[in-house]
């Protein structure tokens, strides 16, 4: 406990009486300083008593409203006190601010003056850290007229943050879900892996080391035993980022819905051992361009690129100039004089291409897929993750990754879905999603192509539940 | 200010009369003056007036307005927290005695340093009890050094 001024000032009292005793020669002073302390040190006993008695009859509740909140929102932070019976002590209880969070409410404190049973405060707090954290408990000041004292009240509340992302993941054909393990693939053929597949006789051919000797043995004839062979299926992921794919609140756009799947694939990949590779499109063209390989240090340069992949800024018509900081894989145009100079000349012809690059900007998609798969010799088994707002670009970059005689997967997201404010007209929004489904249908139905939705469920449902009441209505 | 009980109203009254009745006209008027230094500035400046203007008076005298002094005390804490009264009159007696011994001893000026310093010891051991008995302070365990 602290002495307040008051209490000081007795103090004072006392040793001016000591003094006044020594200076006037009158030691019966002395026994007004007696008094005084023992009055102090009486008031001192009953300080910590109430205090006792009070902390004992206190509830105080710390609870944040909601306790979970998505990064960058903000919740309620109430802090309310309750005394069994009334104190004479004034009691002041301040709730701490969390360090992850802000606010601008100012302090979190109520008071609870003597006599008073009850008393609540709120704040308002901003989560910009996703993560649990753990609320401090808060600190409960008490005090009277000689004595005070500070203490913290054990926290037990916490604040669940979660990071901004999709949920409620969709991925599907016309509101039915894909099975979740998007890019499984066995290998297809009996080989000479590791993983024993069967067990067979003998036949002429077989050389003498593949025969399976204990099986033999048990048999009674020459057993053959085969394994699995282990294949390698090169996996190009080519990722719309051009504007149309940032629809949608933060952290729930189109392109973090489509990323999911395309992490999960790329997952996938990983365990299989697959070569990666990964191709990002924006507006001027092909963004990053990695190439296919299989370490372990390309899978993780994948997943990097997949989660770094972010909505390229709209184009402003006539801005001319790109972004300083976009990797520098196109030739720049060489600037100055240049006539006569022999490393303009040099690499003149290495800068005509140029004008091919740009004539294909105008369907950066399908360029994209072009160049992804363009030094690749084996078949391709091409992810493309867009949307539906250029259904004929879409369509012809299908078309260049099927000529690779691989396996196209097409992640789209409906822009109906994402639309904030496209679900106040259901019926409107099921006609758009309806023409979604038949553009996606088309892709599905090519061959050796899977076309699928990404989108959020909760969406998806509110708007299919519109056609079955419309069937229903109809039937 | 200050908002006397009736148990106050009480001892101040009974304070003043039986001093006079004991000591004469002159410390009844001497504990009457305290009274508004009491109800304006409180208890620990109307007892140290009390026993500043017992300076002039006879031995009975002081001995009389200091005995109303410690009633007064009493009464005060009873409105607040009624054990606390022997706390107060067993420290005062301790603190007194501490007092008495000194002055007989090593004088005035060592008596009151003395009592002084029990003062603080006390209100520094009710300190250090508080904190542990609220589990603020932890005792160290049995056997550390």
């Amino acid at each position: 406990m602290q002495p307040t001024r008051r209490c000081w000032a007795a103090v004072g009292i006392a040793v001016f009486l000591v003094a006044l005793a020594a200076l006037a020669a009158r030691p019966t002073l002395l026994g007004g300083a007696a008094v005084l302390g023992g009055w102090i040190v009486a008031r001192q006993v009953a300080y910590y008593r109430e205090l006792d008695t009070t902390l004992s009859a206190l509830d105080v509740e710390q609870t944040p409203e909601p306790g979970s909140v998505r990064s960058g929102d903000s919740n309620r932070l109430r802090v309310a006190a309750h005394l069994a019976h009334p104190s004479r002590l004034s009691l002041t209880v301040a709730g701490k601010e969390p360090t992850s969070a802000r606010s601008d409410d100012g302090q979190l404190a109520l008071s609870l003056p003597p006599g008073a049973s009850n008393g609540e405060a709120v704040a308002r707090f901003e989560w910009p850290i996703a993560g649990t954290h753990q609320l401090p408990g808060p600190s409960i000041t008490a005090r009277d007229e000689l004595f005070t004292e500070q203490l913290d009240h054990e926290g037990d509340a916490q604040v669940v943050v979660d990071a901004r992302r999709p949920r409620d993941l969709h991925v599907g054909r016309g509101g039915d879900r894909y099975p979740p393990a998007y890019g499984a693939h066995e290998a297809g053929r009996i080989g000479l892996g590791l993983d024993p597949a069967e067990l067979r006789e003998y036949q002429p051919g077989d050389t003498m080391k593949r025969v399976d000797w204990k099986a033999t043995a048990r048999l009674g004839s020459p057993h053959i035993r085969t394994y699995d062979a282990k294949t390698d299926r090169t996996v190009l992921f080519v990722i719309d980022t051009r504007p149309s794919m940032g629809l949608g609140p933060r952290g729930e756009t189109k392109l973090d819905y489509v990323r999911e799947v395309a992490l999960s694939v790329a997952g996938t990949a990983r365990e299989s051992g697959d070569p990666t590779g990964v191709v990002r499109v924006d507006e001027a063209g092909v963004e990053t361009h990695l190439q296919t390989g299989g370490s372990s240090e390309q899978q993780m340069a994948v997943r990097r690129l997949l989660l770094g992949s972010q909505v390229d800024a709209p184009v402003v018509p006539g801005a001319g100039e790109q972004p300083t900081h976009r990797p520098n894989y196109r030739a720049e145009p060489l600037e100055g004089p240049t006539e006569g100079d022999p490393f303009v000349e040099t690499l003149a012809p290495f800068l005509a291409p140029q004008e091919r690059v740009l004539h294909h900007e105008e369907r950066p998609l399908a360029n994209g897929v072009k160049i992804g798969i363009a030094n690749e010799f084996d078949p391709v088994w091409t992810l493309i993750a867009t949307d539906d707002s250029k259904p004929a670009e879409v369509h012809e970059a299908v078309e260049v990754a099927r000529a690779k005689a691989g396996h196209v997967l097409v992640l789209l997201a409906p822009t109906v879905l994402f639309e904030q404010d496209a679900l106040g007209d259901l019926e409107n929004a099921y006609t758009r999603y309806a023409a979604f489904e038949s553009f996606r249908q088309d892709l599905d139905s090519m061959e050796a192509v899977t076309a699928l939705e990404v989108a959020p469920g909760d969406r998806l449902s509110s708007v299919l539940a519109v056609g079955t009441e419309s069937s229903g209505v109809a039937g | 200010m200050s908002i006397w009980t009736p148990l106050e109203w009480l001892a101040m009254i009974g304070t003043v009369g039986a001093v006079g009745l004991l000591a004469g006209p002159v410390p009844a008027l001497v504990v009457t003056l305290a009274v508004p230094v009491w109800y304006v500035l409180g208890l620990d400046y109307a007892v140290g007036v009390l026993w500043i203007a017992t300076v002039p008076l006879d031995p009975w005298a002081t001995a009389v307005i200091g005995a109303g002094s410690l009633v007064l005390v009493g009464a005060a804490l009873l409105a607040v927290d009624p054990p606390s009264v022997a706390v107060a009159v067993a420290a005062a007696g301790v603190l007194g005695g501490i007092g008495y011994l000194g002055v007989t001893t090593v004088g005035t000026m060592g008596a009151g340093v003395a009592l002084l310093a029990t003062l603080a010891v006390l209100g520094y051991g009710v300190h250090r009890y508080e904190l542990v008995a609220l589990e603020v302070l932890e005792l160290p365990p049995e056997g550390s050094a």
